[in-house]
Order: structure tokens, then C-alpha cells, then sequence
């Protein structure tokens, strides 16, 4: 039989850190029943240190934090303009692209698909790539909010035909998915409004304004806070807007690919 | 994918001079690096002290984040470094009574057969005192590893370590949690 295998090896196998000599290891350890409970115990025990908690983290903790870090920071003085393509093209580019949706034939009215939204070509070409990463980016928002306003719409009812004899509905998982959408939406909506695109900074209001409903309402809800989320929902058309900008938003993502495909080949 | 796109136009936003888009990287991460400073720390005093530090060192350097990196992985190299910081600062506890407390641990304990809330929280004890058992380097070394994945070579760069140093870090802390832990077993 090979030598038996040391405590550091172990920890180094434990930890993918020794790929090259993981199979004479694991050979090893097939054969030996002293190295085999050796690192049975080894795995045990960084198990068990996996499932250590730590303190809880306080409510409210980020709001405090920010307080608290805020009047630390040092002031900026030389505010560059919004429109500063140094610093701003890839965000100007992609408000641009979602105001041009608006402007050329409104974005609500052409969900189907069919015409894309056209763009000054010399502008896309040169932010092409980090304009793609951001369409991206608004594209996975919009779809995630999609997605969590659609799980709100079909959760069973407490009590009712699809909910069993369940009394409230756990919505927590939701709530947490609603504090990221928010925090990220906020960046969008201010992008937006700095960049006079009141519209799609309207709809990120009012997705926002839902999504703190969502976050903000008890972790287990009754039928009257399911019904009256819903009615939100449902009242200001949320659902139709969000999909709306997703296939906008997709759409132009796609002209994007075809366009830098292109210019690849000519090169 | 989203969610480091997310961190790069709020980084953007924020070395604009914009403070919302720092707000929004202070929102989301701020969690996590009490988690980890509370690891560090033992306290949760001196966790939220780590954190403050660690953010507004992170503003100062925000300069040098590149785009295409991690936001959470450059903000918790940033953390563990000022934990580091921190805790050489801070005023010297009682070494022995540390090993003492290793020591009584080896002892008597509760079994998986006692309630599981006794046991976890003896379990999240004798983790934490055994973390405070190693040097600040060592101990960061064994949480970048173990808690956040870091392999050996970048929690080395991370930490100003040479490899081999990093390495035997590591064996130290498991072998202190092997002890730890060894009654629970
Ligand atoms: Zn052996």
C-alpha cells in the first residue's frame, strides 16, 4: 500500500487545492481504514464549521451603515455633467436607446415585436459592446420583476381552492428578491431621470413603489394583503408595462449582436 | 452575472461623484462584511466599526476597482484587511484565557442528542473561539478559503502572504477546529 496520507494533504484535498495528486488520495483512502476515518473526520468537522452562525445581522442594519458612512465620505467637487461620454456612455447610451423606444412609434404599443428601434449608428458603434452589458443587465431587471409580479398574481389563495387549508401565503422569499430588485432599480430610475427620460423613470417609480409594498408587507399574508397587492398589479397594468420593456429592451440587444457581428467580419 | 453588471454601474455611478450609487453597493454588501467582520471580530461592536471602515476605504480606492472583477471579492480582500487593521489595534485581549477556554473545551459537552439548539450554538461557540485562537492573518486566510472560496494563491496576493505561509495558516486554523469540535463529533 502507498504511504498513508498526512492531515495537510488532506486539508488541501479537503479544499481542491491538490488536484494533481487527488487520484493516488483517493486510491489510498479506498484501501486504508485508518486514512479513511481520518478524513471521514475531516469532513465532519469543516462541515460543522459551514453550519456555524453568526450574530444576527440587526434590522435595519444598512440603513444605520449608511448613516453612518455617508457624512465620512469625502465630497466630490468637480461634478462631471450628465452627458459626459467619458464617464457616462454606457449608461447614456442605453437610456438613450430605451428613450428612442419611447419616441419612435411608443414603446406600449408595439409589444409584439416587429420593427426595431433605430439608432445614430456612429454612437452605437463605439459603445457597442458595454451598452450590450447593460441592455443585459435592465433586460434580467425587468424580467425578474416580471417573474416575481407573476408568482405574486398565481400564489394560491390562504384558504382558498388552490391553497388548501393553508390560513396565510409565505411570501418571503419574494420579499427578499423584492429588496434586491429595488436597491437595483433605484440606479436605473436615477439614471433615467437625470437623463430626462421621465417616462421609463415613471414606470420604475411605479414598479418600486410595488416592490416596496411587496418588501415592506408581513411575511405572511392574509387573504385581504394578497388581494390588495394584486389590485396594485393589477390597477396600474404593471405586468404589460415590465413585459413590454423587457422585449424592448431585448429586441435592441439583439440588433446590437447583429450589428458588432458585422463589423467583425468587414474587419 | 446580473448582479456584478448591477455593482459595475453603481461603481460608475459613484466615482461620478454620485453618492446614490455608493448608497446602492453599501445597501447590498453590507451584510455580508458584517458576517465576515463578525467572524474576524467576535463582536458585533467591533464588526460594525469594520464595516464602516471597510466602505469608506473602498470609496478612496474606487479608482482602482476594475470593471470586469468582482465588486464582493475587492470589497472582502478590503474587509479582511481592515479587520486585520483592526483587531492589531485594538487593545490586547488575554491570550491565556483564550487557551484556557480551548482547553475546557475538549471536555464535557452536549451531544447531536440534546437539543439542536444547544448544539448548534455550541457548535457556532467553539467555532468562534478556536478562530480567535489564531493570529488575524491566519484567521483571515481560513475564512477567505473556507467561507468564500479564495484559493490558496489569491488569498496569498490578497493578504501579502507567500504561499507557502498561507498554506500552513490554513493547517493551523483546521487543526484548531479539529480540537474544537472533536466532542461534537
Ligand atoms: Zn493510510
Amino acid at each position: 500500500m502507498t504511504p498513508h496520507i498526512t492531515d495537510d494533504e488532506l486539508i488541501l484535498h479537503f479544499y481542491g487545492e491538490a488536484p494533481t495528486d487527488a487520484p493516488r488520495i483517493d486510491q489510498h483512502l479506498a484501501q486504508c481504514v485508518d486514512c479513511h476515518t481520518n478524513w471521514a473526520q475531516l469532513q465532519r468537522t469543516l462541515q460543522m464549521v459551514d453550519s456555524a452562525d453568526v450574530a444576527e445581522v440587526p434590522v435595519g442594519f444598512e440603513r444605520v451603515m449608511w448613516a453612518r458612512i455617508q457624512p465620512q465620505l469625502p465630497q466630490k467637487t468637480a461634478r462631471v455633467s450628465w452627458w459626459s461620454p467619458k464617464v457616462w456612455a454606457p449608461v447614456a447610451g442605453l437610456a438613450a436607446v430605451i428613450a428612442l423606444a419611447f419616441i419612435s412609434g411608443g414603446l406600449w404599443q408595439r409589444t409584439g415585436g416587429g420593427t426595431t428601434p433605430k439608432v445614430n449608428t456612429d454612437v452605437a458603434d463605439a459603445k457597442t459592446v458595454r451598452e450590450r452589458v447593460l441592455l443585459s443587465a435592465l433586460g434580467d431587471h425587468f424580467e425578474q420583476t416580471e417573474n416575481l409580479l407573476v408568482e405574486i398574481k398565481n400564489a394560491p389563495e390562504p384558504g382558498g381552492p388552490g391553497g388548501k387549508d393553508v390560513r396565510r401565503v409565505d411570501l418571503s422569499y419574494e420579499q427578499q428578491a423584492a429588496r434586491d430588485l429595488i436597491a437595483a432599480g433605484r440606479l436605473y430610475r436615477d439614471t433615467a431621470t437625470r437623463n430626462g427620460d421621465m417616462e421609463l423613470s415613471s414606470v420604475l417609480e411605479d414598479l418600486e413603489r410595488v416592490l416596496v409594498d411587496v418588501a415592506g408587507s408581513p411575511e405572511h399574508m392574509n387573504t385581504q394583503d394578497l388581494k390588495s397587492l394584486r389590485a396594485r398589479i393589477e390597477d396600474d397594468s404593471l405586468l404589460f408595462k415590465v413585459r413590454a420593456l423587457t422585449t424592448a429592451v431585448r429586441e435592441r440587444e439583439k440588433t446590437l449582436s447583429t450589428q458588432s457581428a458585422k463589423s467583425v467580419r468587414t474587419l | 452575472m446580473t448582479q456584478m453588471q448591477d455593482d459595475a454601474a453603481a461603481v460608475a455611478l459613484a466615482r461620478d461623484g454620485h453618492e446614490e450609487g455608493f448608497r446602492i453597493l453599501v445597501e447590498r454588501h453590507s451584510r455580508h462584511v458584517f458576517r465576515l467582520a463578525c467572524r474576524m471580530t467576535g463582536r458585533q461592536e467591533d464588526a460594525e466599526d469594520v464595516v464602516q471602515e471597510t466602505f469608506i476605504r473602498a470609496f478612496r480606492q474606487l479608482g482602482r476597482f476594475e470593471a470586469r472583477s468582482n465588486f464582493s471579492t475587492w470589497l472582502y480582500r478590503i474587509a479582511y484587511n481592515c479587520a486585520i487593521d483592526f483587531i492589531r489595534g485594538r487593545p490586547h485581549r488575554e491570550n491565556a484565557e483564550e487557551r484556557e477556554t480551548l482547553e475546557a473545551m475538549s471536555e464535557s459537552v452536549s451531544t447531536p442528542d440534546a437539543h439542536d439548539m444547544v448544539y448548534a450554538g455550541e457548535i457556532s461557540e467553539r467555532v468562534q473561539t478556536a478562530l480567535e485562537g489564531l493570529s488575524p492573518k491566519e484567521r483571515a486566510a481560513f475564512l477567505m478559503r473556507h467561507y468564500h472560496g479564495h484559493s490558496i494563491e489569491e488569498i496569498g496576493a490578497s493578504l501579502g502572504m507567500k504561499t507557502n505561509a498561507t498554506k500552513h495558516s490554513i493547517f493551523r486554523a483546521v487543526k484548531k477546529m479539529r480540537v474544537a469540535l472533536e466532542p461534537l463529533l
